[in-house]
């Protein structure tokens, strides 16, 4: 059977590590908030002393699943929406694993929304970041489930007549115990946010435990993280962070 | 009446422990010596409607279901709504001895509840008996159960009678109470059954029963089993550990059986949000090295078509099991049809790039769910077994010996650390999981974790390291080298031939089937050949990639070919032509959709009409018969 050296290696780790060869400059747009949480994330994973290869990232559709192109670790490019189940049944699979998943707020409030409640409710020990920016970007601009009530686009011409999604609450709602909103435009607690959501213990309250386990582990922690949003919009500075007392 | 076999049909509302019953009752007959074959019939509700259960048992082999039946125990339906006979169900009260009443043979045998039903209701009952020489014991079954312990024991009275009128020791029975029966109820249970037996041999005199229990043996230890036991028992064999799936009939009986069975042995069952999520999560566990399934039935699989072609494009190992039921859309929920084939093949955007395998017979899912798993991780590529709710359901004895193979956790092309770090890699370290050039179209995989083994698996197209790639060479480098392993896939199942064949070898006439019909269609063949008809069947399992070149053989070999299937539209037969290119003239159809699996006399009597008496209106208000395109 195979064995995973990679999972629990002490050494020190370089951020540059995270960055890949092939295409070392992401093709978003100039100025776009991506460029941060890119940086914020090649930041935060060596401080948390994860390697690349004991780090698996599962993406989904849109710039934001572009992040795999730009940060070389395991990496899964889903589909549209899908990135949480495939993610959540990986640690599932292998919980020594760092899993973490991405995507924007079309792929995770739209499309995937059903994921995105259920994967809080289950609460594993993963991280979910939301890019949040309020529209559907890769296919040029349209309204989205967290665009602002009034907001035009091609697909809604006269105005989108919808409030927009409430994420933050409807995660705690949903059971997710660690939930966070910081901004791109402030990458450094942006940083912070995620290695706080990184580290963050959950508990799963998924009905499995598993021992098809793999790998040795050496180090003191065995889990870390949870279903953590951590939406990084444009606009918004201010740090909301909520913790359920235990 | 013959006594070489008998046709126990127990009938009653849905919700009254009919399957339990005849359950037990059929593993006593296999028990006693004798060879076992089931048929559920039952509404989609949750209590009450009309449902029976009949088990066909012989010395001899069974492969079907019969033709008719020769002994009915109709219990009442204690969730009976309506006693009128001009509601919209009809009056169900009467329903377990009513309903059951066209299909009873000449001879049979009749036992039904007085406590519950009252045959004056049915128009001409008596007559009728006396028609078709029927024997007709009313017992009041209930009345004896609540004596003597519970109203609900009525089951147990009718088996005890049942034992008493076919000359059946009650050992056998006993033995399988204990076994099954908790300790409260155990006592009451044996009484009722001892004291129906008795009652019932007092009261009538049956030293020549009309219907007999034949007598048989068995060489070797039996087990029963259904088909949705087989595929779970392959899949565990085969080391499948994660199983994902959101409840839906038929599928849920193996949801059902890999989650009691799975957490046993360290490993994992999730019920999910939908079927979506159930097939992601499937290939996502897969992804990071671990066993995995999931699974549904038409209406979820639909939803489960993105998951697949993620399967297919990252090359993601994952079995997915479809039990397909009437539809389209919600359809008939409970009644098999085979009318997925053509969803399972070709559901999901670009190429497909599956396998699709569809056991005929219990025996051949278990063997097939384990050859599922085998070829999902050796060639890395989505293996879909389809089968129905007639097979999932059917219960039949299979030989113990059967399932005596070695297991095997095999991951396939999966390379250690040491392997890893030979392969190619990209200058910043990303190993090239999807290469060009690979033995049998097969590049070796790393698992998240394992050092030397990064890569992304992505949906897009991608170069040999993952990375998305939209260049026309290694586009088709790399659709070329995924569609060969298909080809590899065929020649491996060559060599194994998951066909079935019946009838003698330079038979004039064919007939072609596809998955759950092939046993019936086997006795139809053994049937038309003891009548002087010469003629050989072929039950195809593999759906794709198509064993052309047998199908072809099997085709040129004979004059004409029926085509047997439970679709309306002739699925099979297209797809038969599709990958022969030609025969048209030569094959016919006999399509079943009611609702209800074909009987073997169906077979029979529209091979007889259509092929040998040539008649292009061979239909019958029950199946289609649609000619060969030269008629």
């Amino acid at each position: 059977m195979s064995t995973f050296s990679a999972i629990g290696e002490e050494r020190e780790i370089d951020r540059d590590e995270y960055t890949p060869s092939v295409e070392p400059q992401p093709t978003w747009c100039p100025g776009c908030g991506d460029f941060s949480v890119l940086k914020a994330l090649k930041q935060a994973l060596p401080e948390v002393g994860r390697t690349p290869e004991e780090t698996l990232l599962c993406t989904g559709i849109g710039c934001s699943g572009k992040l795999n192109s730009y940060l070389d670790s395991y990496g899964f490019h889903t589909i549209h929406g899908r990135s949480l189940p495939v993610a959540r049944a990986a640690k599932l699979a292998n919980p020594d694993l760092e899993v973490i998943a991405a995507g924007g707020d079309g792929d995770g409030y739209g499309i995937g929304g059903n994921h995105f409640l259920h994967t809080a409710r289950e609460n594993h020990d993963m991280t979910y970041i939301v890019f949040n920016n309020e529209i559907f970007g890769l296919t040029k601009g349209q309204t989205s489930p967290t665009s602002p009530k009034g907001h035009t686009s091609k697909t809604q011409p006269s105005g989108s007549a919808k409030e927009p999604l409430k994420p933050l609450s409807l995660s705690l709602n949903a059971g997710a115990s660690y939930v966070a909103r910081t901004a791109a435009v402030n990458p450094n607690q942006a940083k912070e946010i995620l290695i706080e959501a990184i580290e963050h213990d959950a508990s799963p309250t998924s009905t499995s435990s598993l021992s098809v386990r793999r790998g040795t582990r050496t180090r003191a922690s065995t889990s870390r993280t949870s279903t953590s949003t951590s939406p990084t919009t444009t606009s918004s500075t201010r740090r909301t962070a909520w913790r359920p007392r235990r | 009446m013959t006594n070489d076999e008998l046709i126990w049909r127990i009938s009653g509302g849905s919700g009254d422990g009919i399957a339990s019953t005849s359950q037990n009752f059929a593993k006593a007959l296999m028990r006693s010596g004798l060879n076992v074959f089931t048929h559920r019939h039952y509404p989609s509700r949750i209590r009450g409607g009309h449902t029976y259960t009949e088990i066909r048992a012989a010395a001899d082999p069974v492969t079907s279901r019969g033709d008719g039946y020769n002994f009915l125990l109709a219990l009442g339906d204690s969730f009976a709504r309506n006693p009128q006979e001009g509601a919209v169900y009809g009056n169900e009260e009467i329903k377990p001895l009513s309903e059951n009443l066209d299909e009873l043979r000449e001879g049979g045998v009749i036992v039904y509840d007085e406590g519950l039903l009252d045959a004056s209701e049915i128009p001409n009952f008596e007559e009728r008996a006396e028609e078709n020489n029927w024997h007709v014991y009313p017992l009041d079954l209930r009345g004896l159960a609540r004596d003597m312990g519970r109203e609900v024991m009525r089951n147990t009275a009718g088996v005890g009678a049942t034992c008493a009128l076919i000359g059946m020791d009650l050992n056998h029975v006993e033995d399988l109470m204990r076994d099954a029966m908790p300790e409260k109820i155990l006592d009451p249970n044996l009484e009722i059954l001892e004291t129906a037996y008795n009652q019932v041999r007092e009261e009538y005199d049956i030293d020549a029963p009309d219907v007999t229990v034949p007598t048989g043996e068995h060489e070797e230890t039996q087990l029963l089993m259904s088909g949705s036991d087989a595929i779970s028992y392959g899949a565990i064999d085969e080391g499948c550990r994660f199983i994902a799936g959101y409840p839906m009939t038929p599928w849920t009986e193996v949801f059902t059986i890999m989650t009691k069975h799975l957490p046993k042995i360290g490993g994992i069952s999730e019920q999910v949000e939908d079927e979506i999520a159930a097939a992601a999560l499937a290939v996502g566990a897969s992804h990071a090295g671990v066993k995995a399934m999931s699974g549904s039935s038409g209406g979820g699989f639909a939803l489960m078509s993105e998951p697949l072609g993620l399967a297919e494009m990252t090359e993601t190992p994952v079995v997915l099991v479809e039990a397909m039921r009437a539809g389209p859309s919600t359809g008939m929920p409970t009644k098999p049809e085979q009318s997925d084939l053509e969803h399972v093949l070709y559901t999901s955007q670009g190429d497909s790039q599956r396998v699709v395998l569809a056991p005929g017979t219990v025996e051949e899912a278990y063997e097939q769910s384990r050859l599922a798993f085998r070829l999902a991780y050796e060639y890395q590529i989505p293996t879909i077994l389809l089968y129905d709710q007639k097979l999932g359901g059917e219960m039949v004895n299979v030989p113990k010996s059967h399932f005596d193979r070695e297991p095997n956790p095999d991951l396939g092309k999966t390379l250690s650390e040491d392997a890893l770090a030979e392969q190619p890699h990209s200058e910043d370290g990303k190993f090239h999981r999807f290469q060009h050039e690979a033995d049998d179209g097969v590049s070796p995989r790393s698992i998240p974790g394992q050092k030397g083994g990064r890569y992304l698996a992505t949906g897009n197209e991608h170069d040999p390291t993952g990375h998305i790639s939209e260049s026309p060479d290694n586009r088709v480098a790399q659709i070329d080298r995924r569609l060969e392993k298909l080809e590899v896939i065929r020649e491996e199942l060559d060599t194994i031939d998951t066909g079935s064949y019946a009838g003698p070898e330079d038979a004039q006439y064919g007939i072609l089937t596809f998955g759950s019909q092939q046993g019936t269609v086997e006795e139809a063949v053994g049937r038309l050949n003891d009548a002087g008809v010469s003629v050989k069947s072929y039950g195809v399992s593999d759906m794709h990639p198509f064993p052309t070149e047998q199908v072809e053989a099997f085709v040129e070999s004979v004059d004409e070919v029926l085509v047997v299937e439970m679709t309306a539209s002739g699925q099979f037969r297209g797809l038969v032509q599709k990958n022969l290119g030609r025969y048209g003239e030569k094959l016919s159809s006999l399509l079943k959709y009611n609702g209800n699996p074909f009987e073997p006399a169906e077979i029979v009597d529209g091979f007889e009409a259509a092929i040998i008496e040539g008649d292009a209106d061979a239909s019958t208000h029950q199946t289609t018969f649609v000619p060969a395109a030269g008629d």
